[in-house]
This record gives structure tokens, sequence and C-alpha cells, in this order.
């Protein structure tokens, strides 16, 4: 078994994951466990399904065709099959991705398809659906000497009321074209799956294992005419809305019955953080612009919305 | 014999519109946008079309999957494609008027991309290879002599980055003579072809003709009305005040020329030559002069 620290759990895995943080001297009981098995074509009893999965009282199966099946239970165990000829190796990203997902999603958690560095000892979250640059502008931040939390899921969970989110303990992910404008190639690792140019990437600047206040929450939007790249406050309805609309496979919570949990935890978010929409060219054409108005916000420079 | 799409239903259901690329697809969505809405003045081209939302985008089919598209292999995307499809398209619930520019294609295990249980019909437009060139080029900032290359090559896609991510999932275009015949000659769904000149010559016409093979109704005032609204004058004028979502480059405008046949003064008797002698015989059976 391997064990590591992921998402704000102790996980054992009976496969590699690379891009994980490794943990050591492990020994109290994991709070969740991969590891290979049979897994069904179909979910007996399934109440929702899609083109690729399948969702019952506490078990989510998954299917990558031609690569493997995943089967997700009670919030604490994954068991994959590898279709045949594939190796183990080729499905550890999916493993890490959507079947952890929906094993966070099982644990009722809010877990947000969210990038996050540390501003002025905060969280600040950067939310999109894939490809709306996330990973690539938390890696241009913390190339900028801000500190590196999560490059794409961050799970909130509230302590006495305030909402909270711990490293992922997992590596940023970055396409090769990335890599290379932002001169990240001697922190490269492996590719996260062999054959796809994209990687494992150590983050220049690892936040402290701690837990972190969410302060701010950026939605990024793409400039879709003749408009300037802008930072723009978000009613409270609008925050709440965004945030459902940003869970991580924003389906699993309504597929699960936890259309209510959600409301109300969006609601509670809502209460403690500013949020705003962070309206920028996608991906790099005004990478530079877009950091610039970000640090102008932090100082408070031109912004009075703090 | 296909005769047409048929009314709308009430489940779910797409309507492609398909083309080359810069063959008039733009033109004839914002057609039946302006006739959908029924407006007295003409739709923001910024603005939604209500034409269906964009199923046909990486983060719908992320989204629908649950799995992140840019993990997978094109070959494992396209395989796919058509239950992430037919779900989001049956999710919607009425019809989708869905733009692609892919050829029409099948994945590994042999199933057509685009004939989905929820697939209804197609519309096809043709334009000219020769225009077709002058505007790629002009739109995608690159030579007329690249543009023809990656008219006249089966190999050519929209979307293919290995070192990045599009939002846009691959698109294969098999090369303008490719493209056309995959569309017109398969037999899964109803097609009905439209050229683009002879709806730049009788745009009154040819839509009537369209919107008679969509099952769309509509009055003959109506029909004016959105073929006003939809002139190259009203999209350029909009686009000069406003931009368009749509560019490939922002410094580039979208609608250009708009014209028929510009080809004679735009490019050189050798690049003519060299999209004839690929094309010819799509070229002729379109009744295009070779």
């Amino acid at each position: 078994m391997n064990y590591y620290r992921m998402c704000g759990m102790n996980v054992a895995a009976g496969l590699e994951l690379p891009g994980a943080a490794p943990l050591s001297g492990f020994s109290a009981a994991p709070d969740a466990i991969v590891q290979r098995g049979e897994v069904p074509h179909e979910l007996q009893n399934a109440t929702r399904s899609g083109p690729t999965w399948q969702v019952a009282t506490s078990r989510v199966l998954l299917q990558v065709p031609g690569v493997a099946r995943f089967l997700i239970s009670d919030g604490s165990r994954i068991v994959f099959e590898p279709a045949p000829g594939r190796s183990d190796a080729e499905l550890s990203i999916f493993v890490m991705g959507s079947a952890m997902g929906a094993l966070l999603h099982q644990r009722g958690l809010l877990v947000l398809h969210a990038g996050a560095v540390v501003v002025d000892g905060k969280a600040a979250l950067f939310c999109g659906h894939s490809g709306a640059g996330k990973s690539s502008l938390v890696a241009a931040l913390c190339q900028s000497g801000r500190s590196f939390i999560t490059d794409d899921i961050a799970v909130v969970q509230f302590h006495d009321g305030v909402p909270f989110i711990v490293p992922d303990g997992r590596r940023l992910k970055l396409w090769a074209d990335a890599v290379e404008r932002l001169s990240l190639t001697e922190y490269r690792g492996p590719a996260v799956r062999e054959g796809i140019e994209k990687y494992w990437v150590n983050p220049p600047n690892p936040a402290p294992q701690a837990r972190y206040p969410v302060g701010e929450v950026f939605f990024l939007r793409e400039i879709r005419s003749q408009e300037p790249t802008h930072i723009e406050r978000l009613s409270s309805v609008d925050t709440a809305r965004s945030l459902r609309a940003t869970a991580y496979r924003p389906r699993l919570p309504a597929a699960m019955d936890q259309e209510a949990t959600w409301f109300t935890g969006c609601s509670a978010l809502t209460r403690h953080i500013h949020a705003y929409s962070l309206t920028r060219q996608v991906p790099f054409d005004a990478a530079d612009e877009c950091l610039s108005m970000l640090d102008a916000h932090w100082r408070g420079a031109g912004h009075d919305l703090r | 014999m296909h005769t047409g799409a048929g009314p709308a239903m009430t489940s779910g259901e797409i309507i492609w519109l398909s083309s080359f690329p810069k063959s008039g697809n733009t033109w004839f969505r914002f057609l039946l946008a302006n006739l959908k809405a029924g407006r007295r003045e003409a739709l923001d081209i910024n603005g939604p079309l209500g034409l269906g939302p964009n199923l046909m985008a990486r983060h719908s089919f992320d989204d629908v999957t649950m799995i992140a598209s840019g993990l997978l292999t094109p070959e494992e995307i396209d395989r796919l494609r058509p239950p992430a499809l037919d779900a989001l398209a049956a999710e919607v619930g009425s019809r989708v008027y869905q733009k692609v520019h892919c050829g029409y294609t099948r994945a590994i295990d042999g199933q057509p991309l685009f004939a989905g249980r929820t697939a209804r019909g197609a519309i096809y437009i043709v334009r000219d290879p020769r225009d077709v060139a002058v505007s790629l080029a002009h739109f995608s900032g690159v030579d007329i002599d690249r543009a023809i290359d990656s008219l006249n090559s089966t190999d050519s896609c929209l979307g293919q980055h290995t070192r990045r991510q599009g939002t846009q999932l691959r698109q294969q275009l098999l090369g303008w003579t490719g493209h056309v015949q995959s569309w017109l000659d398969q037999t899964d769904i109803p097609v009905h072809l439209i050229r683009f000149e002879d709806l730049k010559s009788d745009t009154t016409g040819e839509f009537r003709r369209a919107l008679d093979f969509l099952g769309e109704q509509a009055s003959g005032d109506q029909v004016i009305a959105a073929v006003e609204h939809s002139d190259i004058r009203e999209l350029r004028a909009q686009e000069q005040r406003s931009g368009f979502r749509e560019r490939w480059l922002p410094s580039v405008t979208f609608f250009r020329r708009g014209e028929a046949g510009s080809w004679r003064d735009e490019l050189s008797p050798e690049q003519s030559m060299r999209i004839v002698e690929a094309n010819a015989p799509m070229m002729q059976r379109l009744g295009y002069s070779v």
C-alpha cells in the first residue's frame, strides 16, 4: 500500500498516485482506501445515470471506456478495474480526479472546482470549468510569490462557522505550453497520463499544511467581445448561484440528492467571502495584465471594493 | 428517401448546422435566430441566439461525462461523443440547432459521431472553396497558401492542440472535398444542402426552402424581416460597434466582404489552380466552374 495526504484525508492506495503528497510513518486507520478489484458494468438500483456514470445510494460507478471502471462507495472506498491491457499508471489521474471528487461528495463535503493561493493569510479561490485557465493562473500567481494551496479541487469545511480549505496535497497540473511560458521546466514531473502533454509540476511555493480561511472567490470568465480585463464584485445572489455551479462535477450533488446541503453550504460560504467575476483573455494572451490587475486589487489600489 | 427533419419534437433533438469553416454557417444561424426571435430590430450578435446551448463545447462534454476531456485522447473522446450529445440534448428537452465544423466522422467503434438517437437532421452549407480559402486566410491570420494547404489536406483539424487545452474538442475537417463528401454522402440522417452562392443571390427563397426542410413555420413577412436583420451590413455594423465573440483573433473582424466570387481578385491564378486541382470533382458536382 502507498499512503498519501490528499484533500484533507489520509489515503491508502493500492497503486501509485504520482501527483499526491506521500505520507511517511502512516499507521492510523485511513480515511479512504483505493484498491484494485472487480467493478460491475452496471449498478443495481441506480437512481441517476449519465453516459459514463451511475449513482445509487452511497455508490457511484464511473466508466472511462477503454481505460477503467471505478466504483466509489460510502465516501471511503474506491475500487478500480483497468480495461484489458491498461496499466495502473494510466488510470491514476482518474482516481485522483473524478473518482476522488465523487468520494468527497459522498462525504457530504462542499467540493469546488477551484484553484487557490494564499493572500494575506487567507485563501483566494479561482473557480471555473475545465479549460477556464485555473491551473495556469494559480501557477503564475505562485511564480510571482503567492503560496500554492490547490489547482483543481478545493474542499470547503466549516469550523465554528468559518469556511476553511486545506492544501490538497497534490501538485499542479499544467499543459506543456504553460510549463514553458511560466519557466517551470525545472519543477516539471511526469505526465499525468502517458501520451498526454500535461504534467505534474511541483508548485514553486507550496503553502504549509494548515487551514486557510476562505477570503475571496474569483469566478473566471472569458472576454467575449470588446471589453477590458476587469474585476467586478458579485451580489450575494450571484455568488451563491455561481458557487453551486462551480461544484466539482456539478451533476453529482443533484444525483446524490444533496441540493439542500449545497444550498445551505453555498449560502453560508457567501456570507463569509468577497466574491468577484474576473473577466480576462484565455489563456495567456493577457496573463500579465490579469496578474497586475489582481495585484492592484489586493493592494487596494484602484478598488474600493474591499 | 429523406424528405426533411420534420417539425420540432418536444423531447430533445439536434439539428446540425454543418459546414466547412468560413462557408456561411454564422450567417445562417443569424437568419434562423432572427426568425425565431421575431423582433422588430436585429438580434444582438453577441447576445443569446435562442438556438439552444452549445452541446459541442468542451465543458459540456466534461460536465455530462464527469470526465476531464483533457485527460482523454481524441479517439476516446470521439467514442463518448454520441452518448454525451444524446444526454445533453435530452436534458434540453427541445430542438437544438448546433453549429458543427467537424466532418461526418466515425468513432473507433464505427459509430457515427453525429447520428445518435437525438440527431434529427442537418443543414449543410457549402461555398466555393476558392472563396473559403481567402476568408480562412484572413480570419486565421495566415497567408493564403497556408490556408490552401489546410483546405486541401485530408488531415486538417480544428482544436487539435496537444500542448495546451483548447475550448473546443478536436474536430476533423477532412479537407474541403472530404468534408462535403462526408456529410452529403452519409445516409444516417437527412441533409438539406444550401450553396452559399444561392443563399446570397436568393436569400429569401433559399431560407424558405431550408425552413420547409426544418419544419419551421414562418410567414413571408417574418422571413423578410429575418433576412433584413441578418444582412451582412447589419452584422458588420454591429461588429464595428461592439466586436464579435466568435472572432478567432481579437484584431481581425469576423464579418468581411461576405461576397460570392471575390476570390477572382484575391487569389493568384496559381493559388486558384491548386484548389481546383485538389477539389475539381466535388466542385463540379456542386456546380462551381473549374
